[in-house]
């Protein structure tokens, strides 16, 4: 069976771009949310086996958006997909209990690549 | 589509949503400097755009978003403080993004940022470093934070991007049905077929129920145009050293997006002006006992089966007095007649109109004018402008919610067969000859107290033909009467006969050379035979 992915980013256009990327690699999307708020929600609803996660939106950022789901669920995987300069921010996602991340702009291959390692 | 180009299309979707975004919330932190909401709303905007520009490998537009970031960044760390030097140099910033956006989209060279980008730097670089700010503007960011929600657009992921293209095509094809379903409808009561009649009255129904939903599927919130103002008129008013308040009220309501379209430079042409020659400067609005600032005031609200919109503003206003003789001397009006506000609006419309030295507090009024007209008369709207001198102007459109499907009332006129959309018919009655007036070689008759002109349809086609009832018979005969309401001016119309009233879907054509122009569209009746739509707005 293959494994489910919930897409986090405000961005349609980022969306879009992750889901074309993992399901080309055989991951199934189990969901698309904009918003941190929107990510613990689906995240209940979904149970994904693993969580791209977008730092900056509207209505709770990536990193509290790690905090929140790493409180519902201690062993989710979160993978942070970040822009270039915010490696504080990422340090801190880490801290929260994100597992790894990619840089935008990235190669497909990377995303996968990181994807994999973060599902062990 | 290949990939990439599916992500362009997204990209430049979603740029120029964020695009204007940022223009908004530029404008309203320049206001509310304390404004954390807006700070913040500007930043994730950029931001977006940086990412995504990154990600389509899209460098000028990835290293301007990024520059522009960097001054955000110091502004939301609290060591710079917003002024109205940094929105200045924000909002070049924007033009440039928003140039360098639309150049790469079109796979052309994005204009030169270099200088722009030393700019942003050399802001934080030299700048001074304030302190951050007081506890009194935190205080009051906290209170404002709550109204500041409303900047955050939200992008919901049960949302899909269609091309318009894929609508109309949907909304075509719907219209096609609805005649087919006429035609049906036709042959089942021809067949006499009791079955045959319960099964097109489902398919009905069914069409029906599609048509509303992708009329409504071509909705668009009227402030994805509305949100550019603010912007437009504080440029416009530093330009000419005015002071101008802006309010917008609407902004949610949804107008079909292709209308949506139509009507932005409109309305953009009404709000330059009312800026320009409506607002006064400061010195002339205290010797006239105004407040300083003069006030715009643009909304958006639905009545009935119509979408408003209304731009005011309480500047000079028009001196109906020298208009109307103006309009006289130039022979645009009878010397006795005082014009309505709908042609007072046609007359200023008029191109070159207004360019006359002598009525200067109105120079430049008339450009743009007519192109507001037009637009808005060939949507199937109207427009109406009410002034009075020294308190302001209001401009009214009127449109309806949606462009391809109306309702009409189906006349015969000698022998042929036309359309009446049925937004602008008050009435259709009967009354007998022998009560039209007549004066000045124009028919009127008395319509619910009024004296309204009349115009033989009979006539103003050309056809000789018909039953001659309404074309002009004995005393005693009757005749078929439509009371027509167009932004304010009612007339009567005559016909031969009544039809019924249908729902029509409206065809674009061009008009043959030496036609009579007083047709919108064209529509194809339940017998395959087409049928000309009146145009209400050129014969009112």
């Amino acid at each position: 069976m293959s494994r489910t992915v919930l897409i986090v980013d405000d961005a349609i256009f980022m969306r879009t771009m992750i889901a074309d990327i993992l399901e080309h690699a055989g991951f199934e999307i189990a969901g698309e949310a904009s918003s941190g708020v929107e990510a613990v929600e689906k995240y209940k609803q979904f149970k994904p086996d693993l969580v791209t996660m977008d730092i900056v939106m509207p209505d709770m950022g990536g990193i509290d958006a790690v905090r929140e789901i790493m409180k519902v669920d201690p062993n989710a995987r979160i993978l942070m997909v970040s822009a270039m300069g915010q490696q504080a921010l990422v340090v801190e996602a880490i801290q929260a209990g994100a597992r790894d991340f990619v840089v935008k702009p990235f190669q497909p291959s990377r995303v996968v690549e990181a994807v994999q390692r973060v599902l062990g | 589509m290949k990939p990439q180009e599916k992500y362009a299309e997204l990209f430049a979707a979603e740029a120029r949503e964020h695009l204007a975004e940022i223009g908004r919330a530029l404008v309203a932190l320049e206001e509310q400097p304390a404004e954390r909401g807006a700070l913040d709303a500007v930043f994730r905007s950029v931001h977006t755009i940086k990412g995504m520009a990154a990600a389509m490998g899209y460098e000028a537009v990835t290293r301007l978003s990024h520059s522009i970031e960097s001054v955000l960044d110091e502004l939301r760390a609290g060591h710079r403080q917003v002024d109205r030097s940094v929105i200045d140099l924000l909002l070049q910033a924007l033009d440039l993004l928003e140039q360098s956006v639309e150049a790469t989209v079109k796979g052309s060279e994005p204009p030169d940022a270099a200088v722009m980008v030393e700019g942003l730097v050399q802001w934080q670089l030299l700048g001074e470093m304030a302190p951050a700010a007081p506890a009194v503007a935190e205080e009051a960011a906290r209170v404002r934070a709550h109204r500041a929600e409303t900047f955050v657009r939200r992008a919901d992921a049960n949302r899909v991007r269609v091309d318009i293209r894929r609508l109309d095509t949907l909304m075509n094809l719907i219209g096609e049905l609805t005649i087919v379903r006429s035609r049906l409808h036709a042959l089942a009561d021809e067949l006499g077929s009791e079955p045959l009649h319960d099964s097109v009255e489902q398919a009905s129904r069914l069409i029906a129920e599609m048509q509303v939903n992708v009329v409504e599927s071509r909705m668009a919130p009227v402030w994805q145009i509305f949100d550019r103002f603010p912007r437009l008129v504080r440029e416009t008013a530093r330009t000419l050293d005015k002071e101008v308040e802006l309010e917008i009220s609407g902004r949610d309501l949804e107008l079909d997006r292709s209308m949506l379209d139509a009507i932005s430079d409109p309305l953009v042409h009404l709000l330059r002006n009312a800026v320009d020659h409506g607002i006064e400067t400061p010195a002339e609005r205290k010797k006239a006992g105004k407040p300083r600032a003069g006030r715009i005031e643009v909304s958006a609200r639905r009545e009935r089966s119509r979408v408003v919109i209304v731009v005011s503003d309480d500047g000079r206003g028009v001196d109906r007095e020298e208009v109307t003789a103006r309009a006289r001397r130039e022979g645009l009006l009878d010397e006795d007649a005082e014009p309505t506000s709908q042609e007072l609006f046609r007359i200023m419309a008029r191109p070159g109109f207004s360019t006359s030295p002598r009525i200067t507090t109105l120079s430049g009024r008339g450009v743009g004018l007519n192109v507001v007209e037009d637009t808005v008369r060939g949507l199937g709207g109207s427009v109406e402008l009410q002034s009075e001198k020294g308190v302001g102007c209001t401009v009214r459109l009127e449109l309806p919610l949606t462009l391809a499907i109306i309702r009409a009332l189906i006349v015969k006129v000698a022998g042929q067969i036309y359309a009446l959309p049925a937004t602008f018919i008050r009435e259709s009655f009967e009354l007998l000859e022998s009560a039209v007036e007549q004066t000045h070689g124009q028919e009127w008759i008395s319509w619910r107290g009024e004296r309204v002109a009349l115009t033989r349809l009979q006539v103003l086609l050309g056809g000789a033909g018909g039953n001659g009832k309404g074309a002009g018979g004995p005393e005693g005969w009757p005749l078929n009467l439509v009371a027509l309401e167009f932004g304010g001016t009612r007339l009567a119309v005559s016909v031969d006969d009544f039809v019924g009233e249908e729902e029509i879907v409206i065809k674009p054509f061009d008009l043959p050379v030496g036609a009579v122009p007083v047709f919108s569209g064209a529509t194809v009746r339940p017998d395959g035979r087409p049928a000309l739509v009146l145009d209400v707005g050129s014969l009112c």
